[in-house]
């Protein structure tokens, strides 16, 4: 049991480090230009390199992203839960009872 | 209460006219078996909740984008650029669709592997098949709608191919681009099968897979079919359904990190005068395909080495579509050469994508 906690612990430590790591080199991209919606209709720029046009929307992003983890793990725990549950309910065969 | 009392006359009066009710109480009684091999049913439905996604990710991107030769590029620029959060939703496609085939992918070897398309499930197979040439014509028809130097190129040499083909080669390569080069017409093309001609027939499919699933229910690993064992099963409703839930979720969550952490770029627009760029390759999904056709040489006695090429890939497919037929043994034939050659075949192809990659 103590063993499963470590192991969950280093892969949350580990994911953390991931997406820090990620975020970091995410920042250094460089934001196409869009201070002139003429000058861009006319001139197609070489390459759009698609990133936060702010640091508002930059922000933005990693808290959904955070967001999207964060759920996604109470989720699977939520779920784990209900699997347990309707595992044991139809070893029991409480379904079956219930329908008869 | 009152609103339980409520809610619940809905859903009668719902079932009263659809007939509901039946078909969730035929999701109940429909069984899983539980086995080693059990981890590949969820490719099944993840393969769905890709397509869902691309559906909905692919209607928001067709709000702004534009099928002409002057405005496609522009249009996925200002996507990419002016539309609210419009880069988020485009790399979302992009790499839904990366996952949806590589799942489509792994659903086939995997069934190929448990020979799950033997006797009654013939069909199902090669419905199957066809899904995976429908997928692989998204992702084809997709790759040329930004418009720019390398998707122009990529499809020059796509759409090349056929025309090794004997016979119908060349009508085909026409058929494909509308015409003899690759040009808007053949942007048009492509969006008009992307987003209609495909989208149509892979549902029809769909519907079909389906209903031969569920019509005929799982297979077993061959083990368990030959000592005729007694398999635990589980309810697909809810506790199957719960079980994929935890995938959907983990999938999902890949994909929106993908997706905002490695989004596709915009190269610049597509030049039909200019040369092809150098180290030009098609999406990873054909990489395989394409490095197959660099090793043959110019010429092989008295054919071209594209002809050959071509020819044995289609012979491949051919075996690959009719692989029910050609393995007809009963259930309980284990079929260890049909074994052998989907090892090779994954050997072949991780071996064909590396090397294409490192060249």
């Amino acid at each position: 049991m103590i063993r499963k906690r470590k192991l969950r612990a280093v892969f949350i430590l580990i994911f953390c480090l991931l997406i820090f790591s990620l975020s970091l080199s995410f920042g250094q991209q460089a934001s196409p230009s869009v201070k002139n919606k003429e000058t861009q209709v006319q001139k197609t720029p070489e390459k759009v390199v698609p990133s936060p046009k702010n640091i508002k929307e930059s922000t933005a992003i990693y808290v959904f992203i955070a967001w999207i983890w964060v759920s996604i793990f109470i989720l699977i725990y939520i779920i784990r839960l209900k699997i347990k549950e309707v595992d044991r309910l139809y070893g029991l065969k409480f379904f079956s009872i219930k329908k008869k | 209460m009152k609103v339980k009392d409520s809610l619940l006359s809905i859903q009668t009066w719902i079932d009263e006219r659809l007939g509901l009710g039946a078909i969730f109480n035929f999701l109940r009684e429909k069984k899983v078996p539980q086995h080693k091999h059990t981890i590949w049913f969820y490719t099944g439905s993840s393969i769905l909740l890709f397509f869902v996604i691309q559906v909905v990710t692919g209607i928001m991107l067709a709000f702004y984008y534009k099928p002409t030769l002057e405005e496609a590029n522009k249009s996925v620029a200002r996507i990419m650029t002016e539309v609210p959060l419009g880069w988020i939703i485009r790399s979302v496609h992009f790499w839904s669709a990366s996952f949806m085939i590589a799942i489509v992918f792994v659903h086939m070897i995997s069934i190929w592997l448990v020979k799950a398309y033997r006797k009654p499930r013939e069909l199902t197979w090669m419905s199957g098949v066809f899904l995976l040439l429908f997928t692989l014509g998204f992702g084809f028809t997709g790759y040329l709608l930004p418009w720019d130097d390398l998707s122009l190129s990529a499809t020059k040499v796509g759409t090349d191919i056929p025309r090794s083909i004997p016979v119908v080669g060349a009508w085909v390569t026409n058929l494909l681009r509308g015409g003899e080069d690759v040009t808007g017409d053949t942007l048009t093309r492509f969006f008009g099968i992307h987003v209609s001609v495909l989208p149509l027939f892979l549902i029809l499919l769909l519907g079909i897979h389906l209903y031969l699933i569920q019509k005929l229910g799982m297979s077993l690993p061959l083990d368990l079919e030959i000592k005729k064992e007694e398999v635990r099963e589980l309810p697909f409703w809810p506790n199957f359904v719960y079980r994929e839930m935890v995938v959907w979720f983990v999938f999902l969550g890949i994909l929106f990190s993908l997706a905002i952490f490695l989004p596709p770029s915009l190269g610049k627009v597509a030049d039909l005068m200019a040369p092809a760029p150098k180290g030009i390759k098609p999406e990873w999904y054909f990489l395989f395909l394409f490095q197959t056709l660099k090793i043959f040489p110019a010429k092989i006695l008295f054919m071209t080495g594209d002809t050959l090429a071509v020819s044995l890939i289609l012979l491949a497919g051919i075996f690959f579509f009719f692989l029910p037929l050609i393995d007809n043994k009963p259930a309980q034939s284990k079929g260890k050469i049909i074994t052998i050659i989907a090892y090779l075949f994954i050997l072949y192809a991780a071996v064909m994508t590396i090397w294409s990659l490192v060249t």
